[in-house]
C-alpha cells in the first residue's frame, strides 16, 4: 500500500513538473533561480520552486536530459570489457524517494546558517502562513493608541484675549495654590456675611450677586446655598467683601 | 488530464505533509532548524498562541529571518507586551537599517507603548522615538504615503504645529497640490494667527475642495482676525448660503455676526446650526446669546438649559445672564435662570 502512495507521489511530482515548466515559460520570473522573489516587504524569501539533487545541483532533476539509462558506465572508472560499450553515467534517475521523500535535503536560495540549510524541503509551506506587512499594520491599526484624529479638528474663533478665571496665589506655607479652592474654602466661613437664611437684610444667592455684578464665577467657587446681603450687587461692594473674605477676586 | 495531475499532485502534498507535531519532535532533535521553527511558529500565531509563538522565537532573535522578526514582535503586540515589541523591531531595524518597513512598525510600536504609559515625561520621549522612526522611513522611502500620513498624523495630534507645518509644505512638493494637505494648512495657519498665509491657503483649499466647508469657515477667522471685517462677512453670508446644513460654517457666521454686535442675525444662523445638529451646544450656547442679547430672555432659557447640558462651562454665563435679568427688575425669571443653572450644575 505505502509503496502504491509512493509511487503516486512520484507520478504526482513528474506531472507538475511539467505543468511548472508551462508556468515558467509564461512567468520566467517565477522560476527564475538566480534571483530571489520579493514578497510585500522587499523580504526576501527563498524560491519554493527550487528543486535540487541531494549534489546540491540547481537543476531540475526530472527533465529528460538529466535521466540516465539502467545501466551506465561511471566517469573515470578503470576500463571494463563488460561495461565498455554502455553510455556514461550522468545524473541517476529520481525516484519518489529522491524527490521529494522526508530526509532529502534541498540548498537554500538564500544564504542561511548551514544548519537551517540541511533542514528537511517537506517542511509544509502552508502549514501556518506568515505575518506580514500589511497584517500587521491592519492590526495596528486598531489600537486604540492608533487613533490620531484630531478632536478639536472644528474649532474655530478662539478668544484668547479673555483673562483667565484662575489665578495662583502664594500662601502661608509658600505654596502656590489655585485661588478657586481658595475663595471656595474662605467664602463657606466669610467672616461679616450673614449666614445663609439670616433674616433682617434681604437676601439674594451669592452667585446672583456676583452675576449681577458683572464676574465671571466659575461653576463651584461659591457653595450651593449661600447667600448674601442683597445690596451687594456694585463691584467696589463686592470687592470690599471679598477682601474681607480675604478673597482674591479676578479682574472683571 | 491536467487537473487529475493537479489533483494528484495536491494528495502528494498532503501526504507529505508535516505536522505540526512532526515538526515540535524535529526541532527537539535539531533546534538548530530555524526554517522548521519559524514555520510552527506562524502555524501557533494562526492558532492565537502568542506565548507558543514568543517561546519557539525570542531565543533566537540573532539569527531569525525578518519573517521570524514579525511573528515574534507581533506576537508581543497582542499581548500588549509593546516594550518588547519594541525591543524586537529595533533588533529588526538595527539588521535592516535600510528597509523602511521596519521603521514604521517601530514608530507604531513607540506609540502603542506611548498610550500605555502614564507619566507624561515618558510619554514625550516614546512619542518623539516615534516621529524619529517615522521621519526615517520617509527618508528612506520619500514617495511612501502612509508613511508620510502616519508622520503628519503624528506631528498633528502632539500639536507639533511648526514641525506639521512644515511637513505640509514638504508634501504639496512631493505629492502635489492636495486638497487635504491644504485643508490642515488653511486650519493650521487660521489657528496660529499665521494670517497672510492662513488666507492664501484656505483659498488654495477652497479651490481645490469647494465642497469641503471647514475652509470657508477658517478664512473667514483669518479674515475677521486680519480686520477684513466686511470680507469675512461676505464669505460668512456666501458659505452660510452655501452649506446650509452644516453645522460648522452656519455657527460660525453666527460666531461672526454676534462679534459684530448684530444679535438678530447672529441668533438666526445660531438657529441654522441648531437645526443642522440639535446636539451641538455651542450653537444651543450661541443661539441662547443671542437670543438674550435680543431680548428675547425668556425663549433663550431653553437654549441656555440645553447649552449647559452639553457643556457645563457655560453654566457662568448662564447664572450672569440671570443675574442681569433680576437686575432688570424681571426678578422671577431670573430666579428660574439661576435656578435651571443649579441643576444643571447638579446634573
Amino acid at each position: 500500500m505505502a509503496r502504491q502512495i509512493m509511487t503516486l507521489v512520484a507520478i504526482g511530482m513528474f506531472s507538475f513538473s511539467c505543468f511548472a515548466d508551462d508556468v515558467c515559460d509564461i512567468r520566467p520570473d517565477l522560476c527564475d533561480n538566480s534571483t530571489s522573489t520579493v514578497n510585500f516587504s522587499n523580504q526576501k524569501v527563498r524560491p519554493r520552486r527550487i528543486p535540487s539533487s541531494a549534489q546540491h545541483q540547481q537543476a531540475r532533476p526530472l527533465q529528460a536530459q538529466h535521466v540516465q539509462a539502467a545501466r551506465c558506465r561511471v566517469p573515470g572508472a578503470p576500463y571494463n570489457l563488460d561495461d565498455a560499450n554502455l553510455p556514461i553515467c550522468q545524473n541517476r534517475r529520481p525516484t519518489s524517494q529522491s524527490v521529494d521523500a522526508p530526509g532529502r535535503y534541498n540548498v537554500p536560495a538564500e544564504s542561511e546558517s548551514s544548519a537551517s540549510a540541511r533542514e528537511p524541503s517537506s517542511v509544509p509551506q502552508t502549514i501556518g502562513e506568515s505575518v506580514t506587512f500589511d497584517d500587521y499594520m491592519k492590526a495596528n491599526a486598531m489600537n486604540p493608541a492608533m487613533d490620531l484624529k484630531i478632536s478639536d479638528h472644528q474649532k474655530a474663533f478662539v478668544d484668547t484675549s479673555k483673562p483667565a478665571i484662575l489665578h495662583y496665589t502664594v500662601d502661608d506655607s509658600g505654596s502656590s495654590r489655585e485661588i478657586e479652592t481658595q475663595a471656595s474654602a474662605a467664602a463657606a466661613a466669610a467672616p461679616g456675611l450673614p449666614a445663609p437664611g439670616a433674616t433682617g437684610v434681604p437676601q439674594q444667592s451669592a452667585a446672583d450677586a456676583a452675576a449681577a455684578a458683572g464676574y465671571s464665577v466659575p461653576a463651584g467657587l461659591i457653595p450651593a446655598g449661600m447667600t448674601v446681603p442683597a445690596n451687594l450687587t456694585t463691584p467696589a461692594g463686592m470687592a470690599a467683601a471679598a477682601a474681607a473674605a480675604g478673597v482674591a477676586v479676578p479682574p472683571r | 488530464m491536467k487537473r487529475f495531475l493537479i489533483l494528484l499532485l495536491l494528495s502528494a502534498q498532503v501526504l507529505s505533509a508535516a505536522t505540526p507535531e512532526s515538526m515540535e519532535a524535529d526541532l527537539k532533535a535539531h533546534p538548530e532548524h530555524l526554517s522548521t521553527r519559524i514555520q510552527l511558529a506562524n502555524f501557533y500565531t494562526k492558532k492565537s498562541n502568542f506565548d507558543k509563538v514568543i517561546t519557539l522565537l525570542n531565543s533566537y532573535t540573532d539569527q531569525l529571518t525578518s519573517q521570524g522578526f514579525l511573528a515574534l514582535a507581533n506576537a508581543y503586540s497582542n499581548k500588549k507586551d509593546y516594550l518588547n515589541e519594541v525591543r524586537v523591531l529595533n533588533v529588526l531595524a538595527i539588521k535592516e537599517p535600510e528597509d523602511f518597513h521596519w521603521h514604521i512598525l517601530l514608530g507604531q510600536a513607540y506609540l502603542k507603548q506611548s498610550g500605555t504609559t502614564q507619566d507624561p515625561e515618558k510619554k514625550k520621549e516614546l512619542s518623539y522615538s516615534a516621529v524619529q522612526n517615522f521621519r526615517k522611513a520617509l527618508q528612506l522611502s520619500p514617495k511612501y504615503k502612509p508613511a508620510y500620513d502616519i508622520l503628519l498624523n503624528t506631528l498633528m495630534q502632539q500639536k507639533a504645529h511648526n514641525e506639521s507645518r512644515e511637513l505640509l509644505m514638504e508634501g504639496i512638493t512631493k505629492f502635489g497640490e492636495r486638497p487635504e494637505l491644504y485643508r490642515e494648512l488653511c486650519r493650521l495657519d487660521a489657528m496660529d494667527g499665521f494670517l497672510d498665509s492662513a488666507v492664501k491657503n484656505c483659498r488654495a483649499a477652497i479651490k481645490l475642495a469647494p465642497t469641503y466647508p471647514d475652509n470657508h469657515v477658517f478664512l473667514i477667522q483669518a479674515l475677521f482676525d486680519q480686520k477684513e471685517e466686511q470680507m469675512a462677512e461676505n464669505d460668512a453670508v456666501a458659505a452660510a448660503r452655501r452649506f446650509p446644513n452644516s453645522e460648522f460654517v452656519q455657527w460660525a457666521a453666527g460666531t461672526l455676526f454676534f462679534k459684530k454686535k448684530n444679535y438678530p442675525v447672529s441668533a438666526r444662523y445660531f438657529s441654522a446650526a441648531v437645526k443642522a445638529d440639535p446636539k451641538s451646544s455651542r450653537a444651543q450656547f450661541g443661539l441662547a446669546q443671542s437670543q438674550f442679547e435680543s431680548g428675547e430672555e425668556l425663549a433663550s432659557l431653553e437654549h441656555f438649559v440645553k447649552a449647559c447640558e452639553g457643556d457645563v462651562t457655560t453654566i457662568d454665563t448662564f447664572l450672569a445672564a440671570g443675574g442681569k435679568l433680576k437686575q432688570r427688575d424681571k426678578y422671577k425669571l431670573g430666579e428660574e435662570f439661576v435656578s435651571k443653572a443649579n441643576t444643571c450644575k447638579k446634573n
